[in-house]
């Protein structure tokens, strides 16, 4: 199947761009605020579209020989990253900064999908899984260092939920959980910042005014917002000394403001839809390699979204991770939108 | 006084409890049957080393326990307690790499575990891991042979990676004759109990301590003919522990010389190894890691072990010796 336009895409295509011009109408109501946010976005929606359009036509089979490449040179990004001084989440080269732990799902799904493309002594399984799981935690254990909790969770959870989706042994499975989840309670005590968070998600009133405060706020500008919202334009949670980080982390109470529960439910059920599709696409491609990376890409979109929306909604420690199309942050545009590329060149050329 | 006096009663108690430990160790993996399965090209002398139990490298991990009590009697800053904290972590870590190898040995019944590329990948990215959960305890700086040595924060990392992987994997290739790597090991952590006295730094010198007894205890069940052999755990757990005293009490560049038979057998065989691929097929040593090419010249194990103690001893005096000198 070559065309572009079929069962899967078009409506992939269809949830992915109303996202994200969605996306562009919130940051117009937002560049009261910020200006320029406006253009800013249009810019890195229409760099996310060019790269869209190229992936969907790259063969994503030649990926596989950039896998092992990939993440070394993801590994250096991070060790250099943790060596430089200041802005430490991003890399400046020329005008673009790039930030490594945005693309690190899809680098990871790469990996994995690249070593069960060949077959796998079953003796050589457990060593295999071990193997991939330690390539995880460095990842993980690097990007929490900068310290960047959120992409941390969400890339960790991407990179382990793949691998049990795709046949890790239960002993292996049971073992690793009791390690990671060991290595997370060690690490609350330790990480003085990370204490403070999870102290005040489990008491948040009694630090409304410095860590539980986003929370807070914005759970006050969902009630704001009701059902239908007060209105475009309208939203006052915007403002960063009311609500702060509202162009990227906390977007989604904006939106409750301003759209109500309505839009809110909305943007949810589209998400169900793009996970839903990605895990279609996997379901029915050919070879082994597309399964695999497909899930892997659709299983990182949607940690992104489910950590996003559960922490906005006070589910969760706040960790600061953009919601997937919507967010102001070009890096995790252009890498959820490579993956959607990848995803449409999957179902061209491997589903009947 | 009171840190001394508890110190002594521990170790005391220590000797003891693992000598049992040790023992009642022996018949539990033998009944068990988690053996040793001898390579198929080894030498002869070597074949009947068949079905000795393996993994009684356990007792090193057990001995970290016997530091506890310490805890009771004073109170250490936090610096000291993060240094204690990034030994027993970081040798911990290896020892637990090393004991899926022993695991996976012994599940397929054959001499093979992990592979070398697996170990490496692992061993990397434990060391990576350790760095910068650690890394506000890593001055950039030490001496060597009275040079003042500043280094890049990156080029350290790199030399933090190369130290720590490096020595474990070395560690693990001068386990092979009985008694061997307990003998050499012991007399390295004697130089770090002695450096870490004039350091006066109480709690990693009971490290290297009690960590000294049972590697001792150890040694009278392995001495040969070995009952109990100490396994990738083991070999593991010790090559880390002796890098990560190397790092903390800044003698990083005298590794080397303090671990200098785990460093002759790597170089042998990487010598071995370039040798064979540029001549097709001649050999330097009659075979390596190079314990095996004077037992096949006519030594016995425990020839074997006293030289190869007596040079380590030396080189370790010496280092002792330019330590106390101040270079």
């Amino acid at each position: 199947m070559k065309k572009i336009l079929n069962a899967y895409t078009t409506p992939l295509l269809f949830l992915t761009v109303s996202l994200s011009l969605f996306g562009i109408i919130v940051s117009g109501s937002l560049s009261i605020v910020y200006p320029n946010l406006i253009l800013r976005q249009i810019v890195s929606v229409i760099l996310g579209y060019a790269l869209m359009i190229f992936f969907a036509f790259f063969n994503h089979r030649k990926l596989a020989s950039f896998a092992k490449i990939a993440y070394i040179v993801l590994v250096l990004s991070l060790v250099y990253l943790l060596f430089s001084k200041g802005n430490s989440r991003f890399i400046s080269i020329g005008i673009f900064s790039i930030q490594p732990s945005q693309f690190a799902y899809i680098v990871i799904s790469l990996l994995i999908a690249r070593i069960f493309r060949d077959k796998i002594d079953e003796e050589q399984i457990p060593k295999v899984y071990a193997i991939i799981f330690a390539l995880i935690v460095l990842v993980s254990a690097l990007i929490a260092f900068e310290p960047d909790m959120g992409s941390a969770a969400q890339f960790f959870l991407t990179g382990f939920s793949l691998l049990s989706i795709i046949g890790m042994p239960l002993f292996e499975f049971f073992s690793f959980s009791l390690l990671s989840l060991f290595g997370v309670i060690a690490m609350i005590p330790l990480n003085k910042e990370w204490h403070r968070r999870v102290v005040a998600f489990l008491n948040p009133y009694a630090h409304a005014s410095d860590e539980a405060l986003q929370t807070l706020q914005s759970l006050r500008a969902f009630a704001r917002g009701g059902i239908t919202g007060v209105g475009f334009m309208k939203g006052i949670f915007k403002y960063p000394s009311v609500l702060p980080v509202s162009i990227s982390d906390f977007i989604l109470p904006v939106i409750g403001e301003e759209f109500g529960a309505v839009f809110v439910i909305l943007l949810i059920l589209a998400y169900l839809g793009i996970i839903y599709l990605g895990f279609k696409i996997s379901y029915d491609a050919r070879s082994i390699f597309s399964r695999i990376l497909a899930l892997g890409l659709t299983l990182g979109i949607a940690w992104f979204a489910v950590i996003n929306i559960a922490v906005n909604l006070g589910l969760m420690p706040t960790t600061g991770v953009p919601l997937p199309f919507i967010s102001y942050g070009a890096n995790n545009m252009l890498a959820n939108f490579i993956a959607i590329g990848i995803l449409i060149n999957i179902s061209r050329t491997e589903v009947e | 006084m009171k840190i001394e006096g508890m110190l002594l009663i521990s170790l005391i108690v220590e000797f003891f409890a693992l000598f049992f430990l040790e023992r009642s160790l022996i018949n539990f993996l033998k009944s068990r049957n988690l053996v040793q399965h001898v390579r198929e090209e080894l030498i002869e002398s070597h074949k009947k080393k068949e079905g000795t139990p393996r993994g009684g490298g356990v007792i090193f991990l057990v001995s970290i326990i016997f530091l506890l009590p310490l805890f009771f009697v004073s109170h250490f800053s936090s610096e000291t307690m993060r240094q204690f904290l990034f030994v027993s972590i970081s040798s911990t870590f290896f020892g637990l790499i090393g004991l899926i190898d022993d695991v996976l040995t012994s599940r397929k019944s054959s001499s093979i575990g992990l592979s070398i590329s697996q170990k490496l990948i692992l061993f990397t990215i434990g060391s990576i891991v350790i760095f910068f959960f650690f890394r506000n305890l890593f001055t950039f700086e030490t001496v060597f042979l009275g040079f003042h040595l500043k280094f890049s924060p990156f080029f350290y990392f790199v030399l933090f990676i190369v130290i720590m992987v490096g020595s474990v994997n070395a560690f693990n290739l001068t386990d092979g004759v009985d008694g061997l790597l307990g003998s050499v090991s012991s007399i390295m952590l004697l130089t770090y109990i002695v450096l870490f006295y004039l350091m006066k730094n109480s709690l990693i010198f009971g490290f290297a301590i009690t960590l000294l007894v049972s590697v001792l205890i150890f040694l009278w069940f392995n001495s040969p003919k070995a009952s109990i052999f100490m396994g990738d755990l083991g070999a593991s757990f010790l090559g880390g522990a002796i890098a990560s005293l190397a790092i903390i009490s800044k003698t990083e560049l005298y590794l080397p010389f303090v671990a200098i038979i785990p460093v002759i057998e790597a170089i042998s065989i990487f010598i071995q190894i370039a040798y064979f691929k540029a001549t097709h097929g001649k050999r330097v040593f009659k075979m390596t890691p190079i314990h095996h090419h004077f037992e096949i010249l006519g030594w016995s194990e425990a020839k074997v072990d006293y030289r190869f103690s007596i040079i380590t001893a030396f080189m370790n005096i010496i280092v002792i010796v330019l330590k106390i000198l101040g270079l």
